[in-house]
């Protein structure tokens, strides 16, 4: 970017700037022209001075074209004007002088708003321009960057130089121009008072600068303090939890109060500075009129001055010290905006920035050909190897293990054939053309990399997997109808040097991909997951998704017709067993007591269990039922259990956790409750609170999961009837907060799941969970909505770093970026997903047969995976060896083994 | 069944003979009770397995089928313990085990089964114990076979 603030924007905005300085420069006879009219005023009408001989009338508003004298000096009449007396030219001239009062307001006002928008647009272009600067940083740089510090940087302080940029030549012309102008007019009043006033303008003009380099020197201090504070907090942040963890909250705490405190100072030293300059400014102001008064004054006695003459003076004189003091204020800011400006830049302009677009489009590479890597080294900032010098070939199309274990050398060939990492020496060549001297664009459409950590930006799971596709410059004239207001939007951005393509529209590159259309790419990504085996967690993430209000009618019947589907599958299949579904008029086992209890999702937390005891209205109805004694008995036999089984056990927690009633029933709190009771007197009622706790871990039991043989029949039928209580007379500020099972509706808060299943999964089946999956995923292709479910799990939201999705699909995501542009080279870091994984070999193998056309590094930590790789890299540390011509895959070796003992021993030592 | 059934069934199982009764209410309790009909797979070949299988009720069947078509199968009965090797080695299981008649199994999820060798030293001993004998047993199989041969 340009390094010099002036230069940079009389490049960008020029034609605006001169158009706002020709307004300027219209304006000045009119400004002028109101400091005579005061004059006029009070010399013609109200002393009198145009009727001195005698006249009665005198001539207003004739208007006379005069040739200037060098031209021969004829005039021209253009109106004769009107005749009016003395009280009629008072009237007239104070007309006229309110009319040039409007005219100046106006000329200030379009000054004023063309001044903001120019700001603002250069405002826009500057941060515009920053940013795009940084997306042009080497991949080290930008990794290098705090994130807070670049964000205050573009955010906020560019903002005073934004508002600045309508000023920088503005404002230092217009100004002149008035100071002038009263100056001149004072001048032609009266050379001496004039003078005096030239002479004090002079004094702030040379004084207050000086005074003011401190203050510059402190702002420069502020905004440098001011931005590492930002980058330090966005720092902390970051390693938030991790701090908090460690108990160092106060070390870090004091850190952020000593930073506070050198601001602190830096900005008092400021303010001190500021008013005492503002202090002599103000005074030297104020000392002018007092010469004027008094020598013009003496002046105006000896009647070298008229009373006129000294008002006009004094009335022009009120003009000429503010745009003095807004020209000194405009240096400061000049000043002030130049070092933040170069501050800014300086950390924006880095000598070798990266070519980001090609010219032309990009060519695809030919079928075949040849990667090259020669003496391929990079060391660290210190001088430590990262990567020792490392030489190898691969014909293309084919295949290369890169074999080691994670942080060493393996990586760091990744992060260079995939471009993350530039700052090596020797050579990368593919078909012969250095990788280095690409340009980002071509290197992305052949390249596609997915290292070892997963970096989810917002949006749904989908956004994130097509956004390496998202390179298409969207067409503008394609859509015919323009929305409203999208024209001015447009001519905007492209004033203010903006990209003009609309973010909503159709970034995709379907051609550059190799695919038709939209279908296309739907089957590439339904593909993809599949390859890597996703496809079912995909599903498992739609049926996860939480059925939120509103849901419309149609989305309402799909949801109950799947329900049915599933009913009617599980029937089908003779697996009814696997769900007990929820009957209005029959005791669910599998479901907890609270649940079975309220028959419902509730939706607000006025009716959860840990406090049901003390909601009036359910304390009411398990009264009613005779429940609470039975329920705190339960409890009461649960305690007991949990803290037998769980005594003495050192870390107990963890297997705790599987044995849970709740979430807030931690070991200790039972172990609490289990001294309360040992402790309790039979005779005397349990305290409130206990009784709230047994009653809440009773409402948590599911028999058989718990198996602790609590509940009988009669149980069940006073739950049975506190339920049919319960939901008859729920009173009617109750209705919002709970959302009752019916097999016609759909259950809000809970989950497609839930819905679909609408009962619960029984306990004490084999993988039951998977069997109801398979049943539910059956039921529904059956039904068609098998579609539905998918693109509800893509359009899962992903959340800050991915944090709503399975780890699993967190760390399938880059690898399917890598791949769902079809690159001819692709370097995919997997070992991090096969870690997740349950078949990592016919993972590899599908893989492997789909990116056979391209050349595809495969990055792993285990190497049997890939024995049959003719070409390997084997890693250890920053040091690669390279093998070449690896045995061919064994025949039948599909466990990875050769058979050793005979059959029978080896299935004991099997099993 | 009830908790005290289970346990009761335990306690009959050498593998938990030495279990105090705290602890052996503490595996009863974590472990996931599995009922399989007569016939249905308990693990398949591919299955990679996430936990053990304590057999507490009824016959299981090994059976392993080799690639020339041939194969082996054995009887396991109610009290062993199936998939510890595969699980404390890393290893695929190897063959198949089918339910003959109805079973009754404690399914101890793999996390729990380490934790509980972690936590549990009782237990941690009684898994050795029945590890140490099976790798006697193998020993003697295979000195028998080495006489045979």
């Amino acid at each position: 970017m340009e390094s010099n603030l002036f230069r940079y924007i009389w490049q960008k905005s020029r034609g605006e700037q001169i158009i706002v300085l020709l307004i300027i420069l219209v304006s000045i006879p009119f400004n002028w022209a109101s400091f005579d009219v005061p004059k006029r005023i009070v010399n013609d009408a109200i002393q009198g001075g145009a009727f001195r001989d005698g006249r009665t009338t005198t001539t207003l508003m004739d208007v006379t074209l005069h040739a200037p004298s060098w031209l021969g000096g004829g005039s021209l009449k253009l109106f004769d004007g009107i005749q009016v007396g003395q009280l009629g030219l008072l009237i007239g001239l104070s007309g006229y002088f309110l009319l040039l009062v409007l005219i100046n307001g106006a000329f200030k006002y379009v000054v004023n708003v063309r001044k903001g928008i120019l700001g603002e647009r250069m405002l826009r272009r500057m941060r515009y321009d920053l940013f795009s600067q940084l997306m042009r940083f080497r991949p080290e740089e930008m990794r290098a960057v705090k994130p807070a510090e670049i964000a205050s940087m573009i955010k906020d302080e560019v903002e005073p130089i934004g508002g600045f940029v309508g000023d920088a030549f503005i404002q230092p012309v217009f100004l002149l121009s008035q100071a002038l102008t009263a100056l001149v007019f004072i001048m032609a009043q009266s050379f001496w008072l004039g003078s005096i006033a030239l002479l004090i303008v002079l004094a702030q003009a040379i004084i207050i600068p000086i005074l003011r380099r401190e203050q510059l020197r402190l702002g420069r201090e502020r905004q440098i303090a001011s931005r590492q504070l930002a980058g330090r907090i966005g720092e902390i942040v970051d390693a938030g939890p991790m701090i908090q963890g460690h108990g160092a909250t106060a070390y870090v705490q004091s850190d952020i109060a000593g930073r506070l405190g050198q601001l602190f100072d830096i900005r008092y030293a400021l303010y001190k500075r500021k008013f005492a300059v503002k202090f002599l400014n103000n005074l030297l102001a104020q000392i002018t009129p007092f010469f004027f008064y008094a020598i013009g004054g003496y002046f105006a006695l000896q009647g070298r001055l008229d009373i006129g003459q000294l008002v006009a003076v004094i009335a022009a004189y009120r003009d000429l010290p503010p745009p003095i003091k807004e020209l000194i204020d405009w240096d400061q800011q000049r000043n002030d905006v130049t070092i933040k400006y170069d501050q800014v830049i300086s950390q924006f302009n880095s000598d070798d920035v990266l070519v980001l677009n090609e010219e032309k489009a990009v060519e695809p590479l030919p079928a075949a050909g040849e990667i090259q890597v020669e003496a391929l080294q990079l060391l660290d900032n210190r001088g430590q190897p990262l990567l020792t010098p490392l030489s190898f070939k691969v014909s293309r199309p084919g295949v290369v293990a890169v074999i080691g274990p994670h942080g060493g050398g393996k990586d760091v060939l990744g992060r260079i054939l995939g471009r993350q990492a530039t700052s090596y020496t020797g050579r990368v060549l593919i078909d012969g053309e250095p990788l280095s001297s690409m340009s980002v664009e071509r290197a992305s459409h052949i390249i596609g990399y997915a290292g070892d950590e997963a970096e989810v930006i917002a949006g749904s799971m989908r956004d994130n997997i097509l956004l390496p596709l998202q390179r298409h410059r969207p067409d503008l004239k394609a859509e015919g109808v323009v929305a409203p207001g999208g024209h001015r939007r447009f001519v905007e951005s492209i004033r203010s040097g903006n990209s003009p393509f609309p973010f909503e529209a159709d970034w995709t590159d379907y051609d550059g991909a190799g695919l038709g259309d939209r279908a296309a790419l739907a089957r590439r990504v339904r593909d993809l997951l599949d390859v890597f085996g996703c496809t079912e967690d995909i599903y498992n993430l739609g049926l996860g998704g939480k059925v939120m209000p509103p849901v419309s009618e149609e989305a309402t019947q799909r949801i109950i017709t799947a329900r049915r589907a599933v009913a009617r599958e599980l029937a089908r299949t003779e697996r009814g067993d696997l769900i007990e579904p929820f009957v209005a008029d029959r005791y669910n086992a599998n479901a907890t007591m609270a649940e079975n209890l309220i028959f419902g999702t509730c939706t607000t937390s006025r009716f959860d269990s840990a406090t049901l005891y003390f909601e009036p209205y359910a304390h009411a109805i398990l009264r009613a039922e005779a429940l609470i004694e039975p329920l705190s008995d339960m409890g009461s036999r649960i305690v007991a259990t949990v803290a037998e089984i769980f005594a003495g056990l050192p870390t107990g927690h963890a297997l705790f956790e599987r044995y849970s009633f709740g979430a807030n029933f931690d070991f200790e709190r039972l172990n609490g409750l289990a001294e309360t009771l040992a402790k309790h007197d039979m005779r005397s009622p349990l305290d409130q609170e206990t009784e709230c706790d047994l009653v809440a871990l009773a409402l948590g039991y599911i028999e058989p999961k718990h198996r602790l043989n609590l509940i009988d029949l009669r149980l069940q039928q006073r739950v049975l009837r506190a339920r049919a209580s319960f939901r008859k007379h729920l009173p009617a500020d109750a209705v919002q907060d709970v959302e009752f099972y019916d097999p016609g509706k759909v259950m809000f808060g809970a989950s497609v799941r839930d819905n679909l299943l609408f009962g619960r999964i029984g306990y004490g089946i084999a993988d039951a969970e998977q069997k109801v999956s398979t049943v539910v995923h059956q039921a529904l292709s059956r039904t068609g909505l098998e579609g539905t479910l998918y693109r509800l799990g893509l359009d899962t939201e992903s959340g800050i770093r991915g944090r709503y999705l399975p780890a699993r699909l967190r760390q399938v995501i880059p690898l399917m970026q890598a791949l769902i542009k079809a690159p001819q080279i692709a370097v995919l870091d997997i070992t991090g997903f096969l870690a997740s994984s349950d078949d990592p070999l016919a993972i590899i193998e599908r893989l492997r047969s789909y990116c056979s056309g391209m050349t595809l590094f495969l990055l792993l930590g285990d190497g049997s995976l890939v024995e049959d790789v003719p070409l390997r890299v084997a890693f250890h540390g920053p040091t690669g060896v390279v093998e070449a011509g690896a045995l061919p895959r064994a025949a039948n070796d599909a466990l990875g083994q050769p058979p050793r003992l005979g059959s029978s021993q080896r299935m004991e030592v099997g099993s | 069944m009830t908790l005290e059934t289970d346990i009761a069934c335990l306690r009959g199982l050498s593998l938990f003979r030495d279990l105090p009764a705290s602890r052996l209410k503490l595996v009863a309790l974590m472990g996931e009770r599995l009922r399989f009909p007569a016939d249905s797979v308990i693990i398949s070949d591919q299955d990679r397995l996430d936990g053990v299988y304590v057999i507490l009720q009824g016959d299981v069947e090994f059976s392993q089928r080799r690639d020339d078509g041939g194969g082996r199968r054995f009887q396991k009965e109610a009290g062993s313990i199936i998939g510890d090797v595969s699980l404390l080695s890393g290893k695929q299981f190897l063959g198949k085990v089918l339910a003959r008649t109805d079973v009754l199994a404690l399914r101890i999820p793999k996390d729990l089964f380490f934790e509980m060798l972690r936590t549990v030293p009782e237990f941690s001993l009684a898994i050795s114990r029945d590890l140490a004998d099976r790798v006697a047993r193998l020993a003697n199989a295979l000195l028998t076979a080495g006489e045979e041969a």
